[in-house]
This record gives C-alpha cells, structure tokens and sequence, in this order.
C-alpha cells in the first residue's frame, strides 16, 4: 500500500527535480545563447581590426579596441589592487596575529566593501573625477576597477594566509628572520598557489565588471595607446552595440560576448587548475 | 666582523620598521576608503537633501530640467524588479539546494556546485545579453499574451509590448541570484549535524518529512540570511537590469509586464547628462547614496544573522 506520505514524498522529490533542472537549462541556455550567436559573428576580420565609421552606425570592421583594452584595463587593474591587497594582507596576517581586534576589523570592512554594487564604485569614482576635473580615461577606469576588485583580491589571499600553519612562522622565528624575511622568503612560497587563484579571481571579475569602467572609461573607437586616454572594454562593447538598430554593428556585440565569456571561463578554469598544479610544491 | 654583522642587523630591522609601518597606514585606509566613498556620496547630494528630503524621496515627478527631481518611481523600480526575482528564485533555489544536499551522491553534489560557481562568474553584462536575446523574445510573443489571455488580473495587463519588463528583468536577476542563494543554503543544510538526521530516520520518517519538519526548521535563520544576501546582490545589479528592464520613465510599473526604472539603471543612464545642472548631479549621487545604504543596511542583517548561527554552532 501506497501511503500519504510516500506520495508527498514523490511530488517534492519531482518538485525538486523540476527546479533543479529549470535552473540547469537556464545556465545552460546562456552559454548556448552566447555560443551560437557569437560563432555567427566570428571572423579573423571581426577579431583583427578595429571599428571603422563609428561604434554606433558603422557597420565594417571588428572588436580589436575592445578586446585589448579589456586585458589593459583588466590588468593595470588587477596589477594595482594586488599590490594594495598585498600589504594589507601580510600586514593583519603577518605583523599582527590573525585573529586579533585590529585584523578581525578589517577583514570586515573588507566584507563591507564586497557588498558595494559597483555602479556605486562607479559613481564615486566619477565624483573624484568631476572634483578634480580629471577627464575619462583608463588610468581613472583602472584605478576605480581596481577598488572594486580589492575586496575579492584581499579576502581570497587572506584565507590562504590564514591557513599556513604557525610553526612553520615559528622555525623562520627561531633562526633569527625578521617579519618582513618570513613573508617574502618563507610565507609567498607556501602561499603561492592561493595568490595566483586570487589574482586569476579578481582578473576574471575585473573585466567582466561594466558599471564601475562606464563612465570612469568611456568608450572609444580607437585602441588603447595611452593611459590618460578613454578605452574599450568588451562588457560595454556588448552593451552599446547592442542597442543599435543596425544589423552589422549588432553583430560585433555578439562577438564581443563570446570573447568575454570564453575569456572569463579561461580564467576560471586556468585558476582552478593553477591551484592544483602548484599545491604540489606546498609543504603540508 | 662584528661591526659588519650589526650595520646588516641595523639595515635589515630598518626595513622592517619601514616595511610595517607603511603596510599598517595600508590596512588603515581600507576604512579611510569606505569612510570616504560614504563622505563623497552624501556629500555630493547634500545640496538637493537640504534643499527638500522628502520631495526628493517621495516625489514622483522627475524633470531634471524643471528641477523636479521625484525618486519614487526608480526606487519602487528597484524594488519591483527585485522582489519579483526573489519570488522566482527563492523556491527554485531552495529546492535544489535541498537537492544539492540531500539527495545527491557526493562527488556529483561537488562537481553540480562547481558547475554553478563557474557560471556565477560571468559577467552580468553576459546575462544581460541573454536577456535581451532569449527572455525578451519570450516574454513577448508567448508569457505575456498567454498570461494576459487567460487571467484578466491587473498584474498581467499592460501596454507595453516590447517584451522589455519587470518581467525580464525579474527572470535574469533571478538566474544570475540564483547560485548564490543555491550556495549558501546548501552550506546552511549541510552544517546541521548528521546525528540530528539520524535521529529523525530512525524514528521513521521519510526524508522529505525530515527535510520538512527537521531541516528546515533548524536552518530557516539560515535560509533568510541566504535571502537578504541576495537581496543585496540584486538590488546593486546595473548591466543586466539595464539592458533588459526597458527604462522609460512614463509611469510607476504596476503590471508586471510594464516598463521598469530601477535606481543603479538611473544612475548608469544619466551620468553623461549631469554636467551643466548642479542639482542634477546631487539627485544621480543621492540614488548612488540610497543604493548604498540599502545594499549595506541587508548585508549587515545578513551577516549578523550567519554570525549567530556560526556561534551558537561553537
């Protein structure tokens, strides 16, 4: 006999079932979406060159100003929150101890600055730049991208830190090592693997990230050649060419969406597996 | 000998000395940092809050031009747009959550939860694009009539047609949250203490009646802590709203298939246009302002909620 209970127990289970697969193709329809209207679009033209008679109504020419000025804006970003998050993270981890008042405070500002949106960043950013009359351009976009991903960078590099065991500090002590010895000759080596997930992290955020660089960057036709200068991002590329009307220039929006997902998935899975490949080198 | 063994000594405690000082006024300025973000936002909209608060909050009116400058209608946005996606999410979230963590053998729980995380990390930009290019079409040529023709409810019936809507927005909000709440409540289900599951099979009940009437119960303060993270992710994010919410600014969306003005798609829309008005410029800042608050105000809830459970557990 079939009881009540086991019926419940089926139409949850199916309820279950049911979500976790609305879920699944929703995920995976994204991918599909992006694959099949970006490999559409792809051509050596559309990757080597840059757009011809304006991004709004010229329809020749590809996303070559978008895709580098990504990786600029996506490194000089990812290469100045690094050495921010650096200090930050061997001073509460290294020169006080994890778990004191002064460190326990400011992983929670850290936390704190996580849950900013970062059109918020964007908007502050803006406001300096207005006070200051600095005019858009990728060093403004870099710095103020570079605020947003502080916290991903910190946090990420702060657990690896956490988790090196005390004695391994302990016998740098005893031989007589300064702090500052034990960070850059014992303490990068263990913790090497973890760094380069965080950088690897926060690279992959930092160009995927559209609100902070929107009016901090601008947008421009031109490849990036100065750091004073706008710059093309690939996640406003998508956004501004999508909202033609022209069927050519939708297009290149299509192509830079597959380049960002495709970027954005490389760096996720080159970090998962950097991880693993240099944990070998690790003492446990 | 000796003389060179110390000046060594003295040159490598100066480093030292160096090294720590300036990484300590790092650390510091973490907190200078958020100060400052907080300082320059509410400082900038001072000018249009002392001018009139609640006109500003509660005003329905915005014509920049006019300096008429009535929030109301953004905020309700962000809140329309936002409750709805949780609607959506938070049972298909919770489900697979239970899922995730009951149901599944081990090593496909790791590899579906490493699946979701991946693909928590595209850009919104991304989810915008599939909003625009999938859910759009969908909401135009088939949920919006077959919701309008069969229920005559106003929540259904708009003018709109375009397919760019609360809606949409709701949906692709609601997939882009989704990992996130999936992610913690899994956490939140899988840290009750496997005796306690124990306990409750032993006395015969099947597994959907612990989940039911043991998990749940002893994870709901975790489940709502899930919710309002969520809620603050959401209400922040720009692009993908952006693209897809339609963002006109004719009347306060009351059908779920109207147009929607959430406040972080103001603020990305207008900033080019601010320059020459001043007041202009504090209302864009105070948006900024109000979004802060409203993102820290759920975090701090939210946390201070994980907080207790973690401590109780200890």
């Amino acid at each position: 006999m079939i009881s009540a209970k086991k019926i419940e127990e089926k139409i949850f289970k199916i309820l279950m079932y049911i979500s976790f697969s609305l879920l699944s193709i929703a995920l995976v329809s994204i991918i599909a979406v992006v694959f099949v209207k970006g490999l559409g679009a792809l051509s050596f033209k559309m990757l080597f060159s840059v757009p011809q008679g304006g991004y709004y109504l010229g329809g020749e020419g590809g996303i070559l100003n978008a895709i580098l000025g990504s990786i600029a804006i996506g490194s000089i970003a990812t290469l100045l929150s690094f050495l921010y998050a650096f200090c930050i993270v061997f001073y509460i981890n290294v020169y006080r101890f994890s778990k004191s008042q002064f460190s326990r405070s400011v992983r929670f500002f850290l936390d704190i600055l996580w849950g900013i949106p970062s059109i918020v960043y964007g908007a502050f950013g803006f406001g300096i730049m207005l006070i200051f009359k600095i005019p858009a351009s990728l060093l403004a976009g870099a710095l103020t991208l570079s605020f947003v991903i502080l916290p991903i960078m910190a946090r990420t590099m702060d657990e690896t830190l956490r988790m090196i065991p005390f004695e391994m500090k302990q016998a740098a002590y005893s031989l007589g090592a300064t702090r500052f010895e034990i960070s850059y000759k014992v303490i990068i080596k263990q913790a090497f693997p973890g760094l380069l997930t965080a950088i690897l992290l926060a690279f992959g955020r930092g160009i995927g990230d559209a609100a902070s660089i929107l009016m901090t960057a601008s947008y421009t036709d031109s490849l990036p050649t100065s750091l004073l200068r706008p710059v093309a991002t690939l996640p406003l590329c998508v956004f501004f060419q999508l909202s033609t009307p022209f069927k050519e220039v939708q297009e290149r929006g299509y192509a830079a969406a597959f380049v960002l997902t495709i970027l954005m998935l490389l760096v996720s899975l080159l970090a998962r597996l950097s991880f693993k490949s240099f944990s070998k080198y690790v003492v446990k | 000998m000796d003389e060179l063994f110390f000046l060594k000594l003295k040159k490598r405690r100066k480093v030292n000395r160096f090294v720590r000082r300036f990484s300590f006024l790092m650390s510091l300025s973490v907190f200078c940092l958020f100060i400052l973000i907080c300082l320059m936002l509410f400082g900038s909209s001072f000018s249009l809050l002392r001018k009139d608060v609640f006109g500003v909050i509660f005003g329905t009116e915005w014509l920049p031009h006019q300096e008429k400058f009535g929030l109301l209608y953004f905020i309700w946005g962000s809140i329309y747009t936002t409750l709805l996606a949780l609607i959506i999410s938070v049972p298909i979230s919770l489900f697979t959550a239970i899922l995730i963590s009951e149901y599944m053998p081990k090593k496909l729980a790791m590899n579906t939860k490493l699946i979701f995380d991946v693909l928590s990390g595209v850009s919104p930009v991304v989810y915008g694009f599939w909003g625009v290019m999938a859910i759009v079409p969908l909401t135009r040529n088939f949920i919006q009539p077959f919701l309008a023709d069969n229920l005559h409810i106003k929540l259904f019936l708009s003018d709109n047609k375009s397919g760019f809507s609360v809606f949409s927005a709701a949906i692709v909000l609601a997939v882009m949250v989704s990992p996130l709440m999936v992610s913690i409540s899994e956490e939140v289900l899988r840290a009750i203490p496997f005796e306690i599951r124990q306990a409750t099979m032993s006395l015969g009940a099947t597994k959907w009646e612990m989940v039911k009437k043991v998990l749940l119960k002893k994870g709901a303060t975790g489940i709502v802590a899930a919710i309002i993270l969520s809620f603050s992710r959401t209400v922040g994010e720009t692009m993908a709203v952006l693209m897809v919410a339609g963002c006109q600014m004719s009347k306060m969306a009351i059908s779920a298939f109207d147009p929607a003005y959430p406040l972080p798609a103001l603020i990305a829309n207008t900033f080019g246009e601010t320059m020459s008005i001043p007041l202009y410029k504090s209302a864009i800042f105070l948006a900024a302002f109000i979004l802060l608050i409203l993102t820290l105000a759920s975090n701090l809830f939210g946390w201070s909620i994980l907080l207790r459970i973690e401590e109780e557990k200890s």
